[in-house]
């Protein structure tokens, strides 16, 4: 076992992280982690103690008192313990956090509407961590409040290896530390790994890159093999509610043998059995399955080939015509000189919205408005190119890294 | 009414149209300009974020005297 399993800036070793939970006398009720060491402070004390976990966005202002603790965020009461755990050794930790009857509570990044909160077993997502080699070094570019991030924190945690935090950095410094860290693996959302591509590096010691979280198209799984050359790119669907679903190499999925019946393609979305949810607010239909709210379109449907397409929720109507933001960024991020992108609708007297689009443009290029959308105009109807684009030099995410949507 | 000119030639060149144009204060958006409903709602977002006022919130807008009168233009 490598000394430190976070390294970087605010490294933590395992004597540390032990150290840490035989020294709380408070459990972590709710908790707002803004940093990868944040989190393996919070789940560990609240895990170790078999206590319920709730982790929520940083940026939603939860009132944290002082705790004793060095430097996480604590809930202000009724959180003292009345008989801490307290470890030998590092291996016995371990072991206890494999088997916690701990829950963590988390909300769905609400991408388009009000968050939901899901509740899942500790155990059962530690459960999921696969054995790694040694010598593996993740970058966490995930919110760690986030599914993605527990997960990606579970894997170093329980699979081995290390892991340096660049969630919510600027894509310079990830670009940096990815290359002074030697990482080999590394997930994120296709936004994260555009704004990387915006800084014209190449990984060479990534073995393996995962898409996750937004929508990836043939063209983004073709951006990221160019960024890690050596790496194999898979793609993954996820959801808070059910954890990783369906993985593959390019933009098309296929429903694995494994969960045939319990994940379907029904009226152009997928649905998911609630036999695979966690405990949650969201409603399951008549029949016992979850819309996710995730459109998709057959690609090969004898083959039972789909990919995603948009979201329910997410359509933009303009005069009458119904446009998915996600087709439109698409198109704007194939333009040459395009790093990233954002379309929303504006509210409007005559058509009910105009589309707009803010656009990140690559350092020193120079783009038009015109260009742009004569550009788009080969590819989109008229009615889905934007009618106002702001050249901008941020693109508004959420806090899980996604392109904004409200 | 400069300003206005500006965004009508804009959104007409963004169309591709670089053709100079005349206007007067009862030049048509529709019939002289060739506007259609996403052109119009093109500029009434773009008179928004310059004046502040939804021009066509409070009725039809004909032609460039409708647009200077709601924003108070001489």
């Amino acid at each position: 076992m490598r000394a430190d399993f976070i390294i970087g800036e605010r490294p933590m070793s395992h004597a540390e992280f032990l150290e840490f939970v035989n020294g709380a006398d408070c459990a972590f009720r709710a908790a707002s982690p803004g940093s990868l060491r944040e989190l393996a402070q919070v789940l560990g004390v609240a895990l170790a103690n078999d206590c319920d976990v709730s982790l929520f966005d940083a940026d939603l202002g939860m009132g944290f008192g002082e705790s004793g603790a060095r430097d996480l965020p604590v809930a202000p009461a009724g959180a003292a313990l009345e008989n801490p755990a307290r470890f030998e050794s590092v291996e016995a930790l371990l072991s206890k956090l494999k088997v916690s009857k701990s829950k963590i509570s988390l909300f769905t990044s609400g991408t388009t509407g009000k968050p939901k909160r899901v509740s899942h077993l500790a155990a059962a997502l530690a459960g999921q961590a696969r054995a790694a080699a040694e010598d593996c070094v993740w970058a966490f570019a995930y919110n760690p409040a986030h599914m993605a991030g527990i997960q990606v924190f579970f894997q170093i945690l329980f699979g081995g290896g290390a892991a340096v935090d660049v969630f919510g950095k600027p894509a310079g410094y990830a670009r940096d530390k990815i290359l002074e860290c030697g990482v080999t693996h590394i997930s994120a959302t296709p936004t994260f790994y555009r704004m990387l591509a915006g800084c014209g590096a190449v990984f060479a010691s990534v073995r393996r890159a995962t898409l996750g979280g937004e929508r990836s198209s043939e063209q983004m799984c073709a951006l990221v093999a160019r960024l890690f050359p050596n790496a194999r790119v898979t793609n993954v669907y996820a959801t808070t509610e059910a954890g990783a679903l369906l993985a593959s190499h390019g933009e098309a999925f296929r429903i694995p043998e494994a969960l045939a019946g319990r994940v379907k393609v029904a009226g152009g979305e997928l649905l998911v059995s609630a036999s695979l949810l966690g405990e949650s607010d969201c409603p399951c239909a008549e029949g016992g399955f979850f819309a996710t709210g995730d459109l998709v379109e057959w690609v090969d449907e004898p083959a039972g080939l789909f990919r995603f397409v948009s979201r329910k929720d997410g359509a933009i109507n303009v005069g009458g015509y119904k446009v998915a933001p996600e087709e439109v960024e698409e198109a704007l991020n194939s333009v040459s000189g395009v790093i990233a992108s954002r379309v929303y609708g504006r509210r409007n007297s005559l058509l009910g919205n105009v589309l707009c689009a803010d656009v990140k443009l690559a350092d020193g290029v120079s783009l038009s408005e015109r260009l742009l959308r004569a550009e788009l105009s080969k590819r989109l109807s008229a009615f889905k190119i934007p009618r106002i684009i702001n050249f901008t030099a941020k693109i508004k995410l959420t806090r899980s890294g996604k392109v904004e949507r409200r | 009414m400069g300003k206005i000119a500006l965004m009508i030639r804009q959104i007409r060149q963004n169309k591709g149209i670089d053709a100079p144009f005349e206007l007067t204060p009862d030049t048509s958006l529709r019939e002289d300009l060739g506007f259609d409903s996403f052109d119009l709602a093109e500029l009434t977002v773009r008179i928004e974020d310059e004046f502040g006022i939804d021009v066509f919130e409070t009725g039809i807008v004909e032609n460039v005297f409708d647009i200077c009168e709601k924003l108070n233009l001489k």
